[in-house]
């Protein structure tokens, strides 16, 4: 039996933050979805077990609904296993008179579908059940046990968190396989001496926040003999970067340049990628750093580029120190308040030359 | 620096205006309205060349305010020293080249200051020159400007950056404004009324998706409802089913019986229909033959009592039958026996016409003596001929009146009296030239009467010449004499030969019965022709014996075809048999096609007889409505039989189509009935509309929830974008009101650094003008000047103007002194002490010396007190 665990899909995000490049990639999600649908066509796939947050807002659009059913009505072969999570609710299905025969939901309480020799068990975690799921759990132990569930792994339990799965509560009750979803970057861990654990996270970065390889685990199971092979399968279309760039010492934007090229070069950034550039190190106050004009130097470069700038500025109070200029006078002042933190001195340092020099404040 | 002379070509109402300079004090002491004022902006406008040139207002304009009032070049020169080397400066502001300093020494063009002379020579722009070294009469009071205090620091040398403070600090405060929280203007209050409308938005949102989420539960549960109805409905419809079935097999069976009792029934209505007939069912095609013989039988009835004679063509037949039973002629000959009746009656008609009587004889005999041989055409001649001698006598008066009017208008002498004419004038002056042989010069009466016998020369030659004219006339009269005689001979002629001819057929000649003599003898020619011609036809008639030959012919053909009385005319005999032939015809005809049909009619009943006798029934009279009557019963029996058959195979089918065995079981009775399902059925119908209601409403409600819940994370995500970009802001802001404030204390700490000499300079300036006590006085960072009274400082506005000016002109030359430590400016005063009392003013004139020097002075002022 072969079989897909993916989760955190967040169709119909809105991705505000990547700005021009958002709608697009919103439907470049459902794309994937679809993809991954695909390949598991192509692959001789027969379930495909979905571990919450399928949709990432209430209000499912009509399109992402739409397709999503689309993809499960025309793959009667494979079976769909939908568990909600904390981004779901029942929306998308509002409209549907009767579900496809193969997409099967669960509740607030344990539902168990049998698959050949593989029991799948699930329940959607939410305030009133968290507690009491852990007991109600039982499990044939003589067949392959796969236990899904939506939430942030924890070794204690929580009051009042819906999100929490409490692994430690989950040992030792048969499972052989606990498919989770809420964390958007994979991990696979030992559950007990039986089972394993593990996040597929997400199938497509979405932000900065989610670098990295995203995409699905793919399952062989042999469920007679509960054994089963696991393997990780990277499918986004797209891969986010965050390029940290040293900028320290340069004195111009055109000799930041270079130090930012190299970063990425380092990095290998694919030109389809979306790369968030991120200036540190530590530049003079007076150094001229014109972020409008970096980030039009690399925009071109990649599909989204984002920058950032986390550089310090350093002022040299030794260097102003007999000057008897205004603009001496002034950083002289400004370095001898000790109320200010040193960052802000340098801000303000920063400013004042740049009025002083004719330049546009920022 | 020091200025040495100058020439104003044109400038305002100055023109051709040169001025010396001389170290120290140089008094201009003009009247009112000579141009002092336009002088001292000369000097200005030579350093710094013309203000306000885009400016509209024409005390603003300096092109406009000081274009020449005469017209001319506008412009001028100025020649000054400055550190030990002297320039002239020319400015001719309409030319090409406005600007042009020269070298007085070589006098060649010199490179060292620009057009922007007063900027580098003084370091200070023109607002800061009219603020120091310019001192107007309205403008004593100055403060300074970033120029100044750069001038009085001396680091405008060095850096720029504090002439750079007004531009920074404006910056900054251009930032700070566009950021600032205290008015709307700034994007951070505009942010925060944003923040606080987008948190009361998102927070009073919060509870759309947990409505979201309810209604979602509700919908969940209203499906789960509505799945039950469907299930209950399928349950009662498979009852439903099965109790139908059990009524179905009772409706079924009692199907069945009806239909074997239709089968009885049918069956003896078909025995009573066969009974009709005594022997075989004759067959329907056949019965159908005899019903259309029936019909032909009823023709040839009436058709033959249509053909039958009446009684009296029977009886005229019979009678025609007699004469043409046996034969009768056939057209041709009836035709050629008409032709010759037709031949005979012409015959007849000839002899009767051309019979000729005695007394023609008598008078073609007495036409023959009278014209003899005579062509009958000569009278007519003769008439044509008379006719034509009487149109010739008709004209002869004509002829002759014309002759007579002709030989009347000739006989005149033209000639002679032209002669007559001419030798009378002639014969005049021929007279008088004789005269004048006595009476005149005798060469004068010479010439007339040569001139008279000239004239009467003349007049005989005029007379000699010939006339045509009258020749014509002449011609004409001679032709009208031939045509009246040949006429009148032709007359003659005529009457002689009528003459004659008359009385050759009897008739006496007068002119006036002549015509009609001729016409009487010309219808005697006439008769005596046709009589002649009459004569001879008569002698050529055909003969008596054929004409007996036609008649006996003709006799023997009506006695043998004709029937009745005879008549007096063969022709109409002949059209009698002939009507006759073609009567009897008819009737022949008419008797044989009677005879025809009813032969037919007797064969058709035969016929029908037969038919009806081999079915076994006995003949009615009327056999058609007999043949009817059977196709009637035949078409009953037919019917009943398709009945009866129809019957049986529904039967058939049924028995085929259902176990007839079951409809013998006993059937159930403890199902629900029909119409209870039924109910129950209505009931969760009626559920389930509701139901479904219910559900729509549900996704209509979650539809416009969803499209609420979005627009509510569309606004946290704004909130929160907007939260992140106020942060930024607010520290941005603090930062740069820092910055100001820093900028601000910076460049106080600057000028504190020479604010003490500059209000030493002052004070002294101060008391040598006033005598009294400059440390009264104090100044501040920004070279504001107060003055102590009462223990507090006071502002300078609040002084007399006469103080006011005095203050404000000490002020200048401190400023002057601290600007200038080296290379001293010539300091240029356009009247600054008229606000002085007299007391005051000798003090004015005390400083102006001292001033002087150490300062090159130019006092403009317009009296002499104050010089």
């Amino acid at each position: 039996m072969r079989m897909i665990h993916c989760a955190d899909l967040h169709l119909d995000s809105k991705m505000s933050k990547l700005e021009h490049r958002s709608r697009e990639r919103k439907a470049e999600l459902l794309q994937t979805f679809e993809d991954m649908i695909a390949f598991g066509a192509a692959h001789g796939v027969d379930a495909v077990l979905i571990a919450g947050d399928l949709f990432d807002t209430k209000n499912v659009s009509r399109t992402a609904s739409n397709a999503v059913l689309s993809y499960i009505r025309s793959n009667p072969q494979m079976q769909f296993y939908y568990l909600k999570g904390n981004h779901d609710n029942d929306n998308f299905l509002a409209e549907v008179e009767k579900l496809p025969e193969n997409l099967h939901m669960f509740q607030k309480d344990w539902s168990y579908y049998n698959l050949g020799g593989i029991t799948i068990a699930g329940v959607e975690l939410c305030a009133e059940n968290a507690g009491s799921i852990y007991h109600s759990l039982v499990l044939d132990t003589s067949r392959f046990n796969v236990v899904m569930l939506h939430g942030q792994e924890a070794e204690a339990m929580g009051k009042d968190r819906a999100e929490v799965v409490h692994l430690k509560s989950l040992q030792n009750k048969g499972i052989d396989y606990l498919a989770l979803g809420h964390v958007h970057s994979y991990k696979q861990k030992q559950l007990d001496a039986r089972g394993t654990y593990c996040y597929p996270g997400c199938l497509e970065g979405r932000g900065f926040d989610e670098c990295g390889e995203h995409g699905f685990v793919l399952l062989d199971i042999d469920g007679e003999n509960r054994k089963y092979t696991h393997q990780f399968i990277p499918f986004a279309k797209r891969r986010l970067y965050t390029v940290e760039a040293d900028i320290s010492d340069c004195t111009t934007s055109a000799e930041i340049v270079p130090c930012i090229s190299a970063a990425l070069e380092a990095e290998g950034c694919e030109k389809s990628s979306l790369v968030k550039i991120v200036l540190t190190g530590t530049v003079d106050v007076e150094c001229e750093k014109d972020l409008d004009y970096l980030l039009s130097r690399f925009r071109n470069d990649y599909y989204f580029v984002k920058m950032e700038d986390q550089s310090r500025l350093r002022v040299s109070l030794e260097d102003y120190r007999l000057d008897e200029t205004l603009k001496g006078e002034f950083i002289r002042l400004v370095m001898a308040d000790t109320g200010l933190s040193e960052e802000d001195k340098a801000t303000i340092i920063r400013y004042g030359l740049q009025a002083l020099a004719g330049e546009e404040v920022e | 620096m020091k200025l040495l002379k100058c020439h104003v070509e044109n400038f305002g109402r100055l023109h051709d205006y040169e001025y010396t300079f001389t170290e120290g004090v140089n008094y201009i002491c003009q009247d009112n309205g000579w141009g002092k004022s336009t002088f001292a902006a000369f000097i200005r406008a030579m350093f710094y060349g013309l203000d306000g040139e885009r400016k509209r207002s024409l005390e603003e304009n300096e092109r406009k305010r000081y274009a020449p009032w005469q017209g001319g070049a506008f412009g001028g020169s100025l020649d000054f020293e400055v550190q030990g080397k002297r320039y002239r400066i020319t400015r001719m502001f309409d030319s090409e080249t406005p600007f042009e300093l020269r070298d007085l020494d070589t006098n060649l063009p010199s490179a060292d200051f620009s057009e922007a002379i007063g900027e580098e020579l003084f370091g200070i722009d023109r607002n800061s020159f009219l603020r120091t070294a310019f001192i107007s009469q309205r403008d004593c009071e100055t403060v300074a400007t970033d120029d100044i205090h750069a001038k009085i620091g001396n680091l405008s040398d060095v850096t720029d950056d504090i002439n750079q403070y007004e531009n920074a600090f404006e910056r900054l405060t251009r930032v700070s404004n566009e950021l600032t929280p205290k008015r709307i203007t700034g994007s951070i209050k505009r942010n925060e009324n944003e923040i606080t409308r987008l948190e009361m938005l998102v927070n009073s949102g919060r509870e759309i998706g947990t409505s979201l989420d309810q209604i979602g539960e509700l919908l969940e549960s209203e499906r789960s409802r509505r799945e039950s109805l469907r299930e209950e409905m399928d349950r009662l419809s498979g009852t439903q089913k099965q109790v139908a079935g059990i009524e179905a097999m009772e409706a079924k069976r009692a199907e069945w019986s009806r239909l074997r009792e239709a089968v009885s029934e049918k069956g003896a209505l078909v025995e009573e229909a066969r009974s009709f007939f005594p022997g075989d069912i004759p067959d329907e095609e056949l019965l159908e033959q005899y019903g259309e013989e029936c019909v032909r039988l009823e023709k040839c009835k009436s058709r033959e009592e249509s053909l039958a004679l009446s009684d009296t063509d029977k009886t005229q037949y019979l009678v025609l039958k007699r004469y043409f039973g046996e034969g009768y002629p056939s057209a041709q000959e009836l035709e050629e026996k008409l032709h010759q009746v037709k031949t005979l009656q012409s015959m007849q008609e000839e002899i009767l016409k051309n019979q000729v009587s005695e007394a023609d004889r008598s008078r073609l005999e007495a036409l023959k003596q009278q014209f003899g041989e005579e062509n009958p055409g000569e009278v007519s001649e003769k008439t044509t001929v008379w006719n034509d001698r009487n149109t010739r006598k008709q004209s002869l008066g004509l002829l002759e009146a014309s002759l007579l009017s002709l030989q009347a208008t000739g006989g005149g002498n033209t000639a002679g009296k032209t002669f007559l004419l001419w030798a009378a004038m002639g014969g005049i002056l021929f007279l008088f030239g004789v005269i004048g042989l006595f009476m005149l010069p005798t060469v004068v009466g010479i010439i007339l009467m040569v001139l008279g016998a000239a004239l009467i020369v003349f007049g005989w030659m005029q007379s000699k010449k010939p006339n045509p004219e009258e020749e014509l006339r002449k011609e004409r009269i001679r032709s009208l004499e031939l045509q009246l005689e040949e006429s009148k001979g032709f007359i003659a002629r005529v009457d002689a030969d009528t003459e004659q001819y008359l009385s050759k057929h009897g008739r006496e000649f007068q002119e006036v019965t002549v015509f009609s003599a001729l016409s009487a003898i010309l219808e005697e020619a006439l008769e005596y022709k046709n009589l002649k011609e009459r004569v001879e036809r008569a002698g050529n008639l055909p003969g008596r014996s054929k004409m007996q030959q036609l008649e006996q012919s003709i006799d023997e053909f009506v006695e043998r075809f004709r029937a009745g009385a005879r008549t007096s005319s063969y022709l109409e005999e002949m059209m009698q048999i002939k009507t006759g032939i073609q009567t009897f015809q008819k009737l022949e005809a008419g008797e044989k096609a009677y005879l025809k049909q009813k032969e037919e009619r007797v064969e058709c009943e035969s016929r029908i007889q037969a038919f009806l006798r081999s079915l076994g029934f006995s003949i009615e009279e009327d056999l058609r409505k007999q043949v009817e009557t059977i196709q009637e019963h035949r078409g009953i029996l037919q019917t009943r039989q398709g009945s009866l058959n129809e019957a049986k195979k529904r039967l058939e089918q049924f028995e085929a189509q259902n176990d007839i065995r079951m409809f013998r079981e006993e059937i159930p009775r403890d199902f629900p009935s029909l119409e209870e399902i039924s109910a129950r059925m209505s009931a969760c119908r009626g559920e389930l509309e509701h139901c479904t209601d219910a559900v729509s409403e549900y996704i209509s409600r979650m539809n416009d929830l969803g499209v609420k819940y979005d627009e509510w994370e569309n606004q946290k995500a704004e909130l929160e974008n907007l939260r992140e970009i106020q942060a930024a802001q607010k520290k941005k802001y603090d930062a740069v009101e820092s910055a100001k404030a820093y900028l601000e204390k910076a460049r106080e700490n600057m000028i504190a650094k020479y604010a003490k000499p500059l209000l030493q300079s002052f004070t002294r300036y101060y008391e040598m003008i006033t005598g009294g006590h400059g440390e009264l006085y104090h100044m501040d960072a920004t070279t504001r000047v107060t003055y102590e009274e009462q223990g507090k400082q006071r502002e300078l506005n609040t002084l007399s103007a006469g103080y006011r000016d005095l203050t404000g002109v000490c002020l200048r030359l401190a400023l002057v002194d601290a600007m200038y430590p080296e290379e001293k400016p010539a300091v240029i005063m356009d009247d600054p002490f008229t606000n002085l009392d007299d007391t005051k003013m000798a003090a004015g004139k005390k400083f102006l010396e001292e001033v002087g020097k150490e300062y090159q002075l130019l006092y403009f002022t317009c009296s002499r007190s104050r010089v």
